[in-house]
């Protein structure tokens, strides 16, 4: 196979575990990079800059 | 002597005291072990420092202390005095003075949160001054303790360290608890300095991140050496004892001698930690710097530039996408400059690379490679500190020709995400992660009120006038983002809009219309809210000439040296990752993305991105690279329904770096998990190893608010609560606030954290989603379609 992009590999799946939403953190900051076009983050970072 | 001067019992709460009393047990680890370089370059200046010999030499230290949540939280001020008190320096040429301040809680009985203290060291600490709070990143602060220093001891050598957070280039050095919304950045270290009146023989940086060329620059008028670690520091930072010791048997030994001492003692010490903890401490000569390194760099930035120029981007950003970079998390941008001078190749960074290792006299590393001592800024993951970092090229003074191959690149690579994202007004794959979740895509295959599919003009009719276009400001960009924004309701339209504008235009956003704005010599904050408001025009005249009197379509080879110009040519001669190249091909029976391999050779990164739909929004999991391909080496757009785990609970992800550290094919990869540890935000740290096969969390990981990054992990008991974190947007993509995720965790008595592969579950109104997102050498991101698991 031609060179790709390195891609870890999984471990097998064992067992299942449920996704629940909890309480919203009050003044919290964006913490990952998933939206293209969410501006908090950086509006954020450099007020606290 | 001023001030109160009262002598107190030198009784410090013995944090480490039996590791302290003890001459350390240092494990051999994977750690590099050299010589001392003791050559001098012929273009060298003259030290300042010119010593006796003989031991006559008077000597003065002074340590500048910023307690801050380091001394606050861990004790760890304390711990490092007390190493210096082991040395008892007693010897009569030897005066040790220590300013304390920024702290709100020391964990000693004699040091007082709230004030300013000055202390004389040797076999106890004597109280010299007490002052009222100031800040101590302020520059003024730190320049009167030097005229203190020099005025109560004058000496024939003095040695300076700053003992702290470190945030690099970028952020600086210092954090203040009490005043905790700066930092001394690099460009005020150096007035302090200069206000201080002191030439040093060595300065020291017990801090991370500060082993730059930039700190370099602003310290060598004041300093013969700099000793300062490019990566983060490990909690215990320096150990003081031995190279005190060493100076008290002999005030004239030899400052690479000490440099080496307090190098190699660093090193054994971070090696015999019980996890594989990466550091770097070099010790570089300053005299040198002018007649070896800043020439070269002159020429290595003019090389640079014409290189970019002449339309050769691919090969300057491969380069630097593989080049060491540290703190990758906190997207500095610090890289090793003579890894990216060894990966360019060119005669110019060979050069440069062998002027650098010349100049670095002792470096010593631990499970990291390609750190050569000393880092630069060069832009990669984010563009938003070209502006400090424009202005702080000035103020230090760097070569001109070096700002403009940074500010180069950085045009380039702005042009290429600018255009990316404006791929979406014209309805292609690639561009806002948002318009895929909404089904703008026109492959989607997600399709569900309240979401819906639009179908737009081609991305591939762009022609190069389209892409200047954009990039300018002008027509054709606006009119495709009119159209982007017609097509959805109010609500997606406002949320655009603000996020484009903002983002774009913004003074304070640190967006493209300020990046821009900067790189075409402005340096002025833009004066417009909004992208329009942008004078590009006027930033082109710049480099060359205005938008109407020296653009010409149909001459950019010859004529224009407009960079944008330039940009609009390049973006549209290369291959697109994005356009309608990213739509999904059936193959035995599976999605696959087939790209040919020129757009390949562009994709730095893929990433499975995972997004659980609520009802009322969107909780983000994050990114994998866990992409899978045939063996035609297409992409395979699949998901198994699987996601990491902490302790069986699912959390968000996010990737911090991915490297085949020796060469063989088996890679270290480092990601994060938002969470809270006991109330407070800290990020963990796992590790995915594919030499040892283990996958495991290092620990947790806290920055202060100024981005100076803490040194090592955060200590984690048994019983301490970790909860999990998430972001949250609407449905409009606007980020919301983060979430806790699932249920918090008790962390085992033995703080092993078990991270496992789990399916995913969840209330039946969740509908989990996936895409993949790929990241080019401009570091543009393209999602293909979403698709519901």
């Amino acid at each position: 196979m031609p060179e790709r992009p390195h891609s870890r590999k999984k471990t097998i799946a064992e067992g299942t575990a449920e996704v629940k939403k909890g309480e919203q953190i009050k003044d919290s900051v964006q913490a990952g990079e998933g939206l293209a076009f969410s501006k908090e983050k950086e509006e954020k970072e450099d007020k606290e800059q | 002597m001023k001030g109160r001067a009262k002598r107190a019992a030198a009784i410090l709460v013995a944090l480490l005291l039996a590791m302290l009393l003890c001459t350390p047990a240092f494990a051999a680890g994977n750690t590099s072990d050299k010589d001392v370089d003791t050559s001098v370059s012929s273009y060298a200046r003259e030290k300042y420092t010119q010593k006796k010999g003989g031991g006559r030499d008077k000597v003065t230290i002074m340590i500048y202390m910023i307690g801050s949540d380091l001394e606050s939280q861990n004790g760890m001020a304390t711990a490092d005095l007390n190493e210096m008190l082991y040395a008892a320096p007693d010897n009569g040429n030897i005066n040790m003075f220590i300013q304390t301040g920024g702290c709100k809680r020391w964990r000693n009985s004699i040091m007082t949160a709230g004030k300013l203290e000055r202390w004389k060291l040797d076999s106890s600490l004597t109280l010299l001054e007490r002052m009222k709070g100031q800040s101590m990143t302020d520059p003024n602060t730190l320049a009167s303790f030097i005229q203190f220093c020099a005025k109560e001891a004058p000496a024939d050598r003095y040695i300076l360290i700053f003992w702290d957070h470190g945030g690099g280039s970028v952020t600086g050095y210092g954090y203040d608890e009490r005043y905790p919304n700066d930092t001394m950045d690099i460009g005020e270290i150096g007035k302090a300095l200069k206000n201080g009146g002191v030439k040093f023989d060595l300065v020291g940086f017990d801090a991370c991140l500060m082993g730059t060329l930039e700190t370099a620059i602003a310290v060598e008028p004041y300093a013969d050496y700099m000793l300062a670690s490019e990566e983060s520091e490990p909690g215990t930072g320096w150990y003081y004892t031995r190279w005190l010791q060493m100076l008290d048997n002999n005030t004239s030994t030899n400052t690479l001698a000490i440099g080496k001492q307090i190098v190699d003692d660093y090193t054994k010490a971070s090696a015999s930690m019980g996890y594989q903890v990466a550091t770097t401490l070099s010790l570089v000569d300053l005299a040198e710097l002018n007649g070896t390194v800043l020439k070269y760099l002159g020429t290595f930035g003019q090389e640079l530039t014409q290189q970019l120029k002449g339309k050769d981007y691919q090969s300057v950003a491969t380069a630097r996408n593989g080049t060491r970079e540290f703190a990758k998390s906190k997207r500095l941008d610090q890289a090793d400059l003579v890894d990216f001078c060894n990966r360019l190749g060119t005669k110019e960074a060979s050069l440069l690379a062998a002027a650098i290792q010349d100049a670095v006299k002792y470096n010593r590393v631990n499970n990291i490679s390609n750190a050569y001592g000393l880092s630069i800024y060069f832009p990669n993951s984010s563009l938003k500190s070209i502006n400090h970092m424009m202005n702080l090229y000035e103020t230090i003074g760097i070569d001109p020709s070096w700002s403009e191959g940074v500010r180069t690149y950085a045009t380039l690579e702005s042009s290429g995400q600018i255009v990316a994202n404006s791929g979406s007004s014209y309805g292609s794959s690639s561009g806002s992660l948002i318009d895929i979740l909404l089904g703008g895509s026109s492959g989607s295959s997600y399709d569900s009120s309240p979401y819906q599919s639009q179908t737009y003009e081609s991305y591939d009719s762009m022609g190069v006038e389209d892409i200047y276009d954009i990039l300018s400001g002008g027509s054709s960009y606006s009119s495709g983002y009119d159209t982007y924004g017609s097509g959805y309701d109010t609500g997606y339209d406002t949320g655009y809009d603000s996020g484009y504008g903002d983002s774009y235009g913004s003074s304070s956003g640190g967006g493209f219309g300020d990046i821009l704005s900067s790189l075409f010599g402005g340096y002025t904050t833009t004066s417009g809210d909004t992208y329009g408001g942008v004078d590009y025009s006027s930033m082109m005249g710049g480099y060359g000439g205005s938008y109407e009197s020296s653009y010409d379509y149909g001459s950019y080879d010859t004529a224009s040296d407009s960079l944008l110009g330039l940009a609009a040519q390049m973006l549209f001669g290369r291959a697109p990752v994005g356009s309608e190249t990213l739509r999904l091909t059936e193959k035995d029976g599976e999605d696959v993305l087939v790209l040919s391999e020129d757009k390949w050779e562009q994709v730095t990164a893929a990433d499975l991105n995972v997004f659980v739909d609520d009802g009322t929004g969107f909780l983000d999991l994050g990114l994998d690279n866990v992409a899978e391909y045939n063996e035609e080496g297409d992409l395979i757009d699949a998901w198994d329904g699987t996601w990491l785990t902490l302790q069986g609970q699912p959390c968000a992800l996010y990737p911090i770096d991915d490297e085949d550290e020796d060469g063989n094919g088996l890679y270290i990869t480092h990601k994060f998990i938002p969470a809270l540890l006991n109330g407070e935000r800290v990020n963990l740290i796992i590790e995915f190893n594919e030499e040892t096969g283990e996958d495991r969390v290092l620990g947790a990981q806290s920055s202060s608010p100024t981005g100076t990054l803490g040194k090592g992990f955060k200590e984690m008991n048994g019983g301490d609560i970790i909860t999990l974190v998430c972001d949250f947007y609407d449905y409009q993509g606007n980020f919301q606030a983060q979430y806790t995720l699932g249920d918090p965790i008790i962390v085992p008595e033995d703080c092993v954290l078990t991270i496992a592969n789990k399916e995913l579950t969840g209330s039946e109104d969740m509908r989990m989603l996936y895409t993949y997102r790929l990241t080019d050498l401009y570091q543009a991101h393209y999602w293909l379609p979403i698709k519901e698991k």
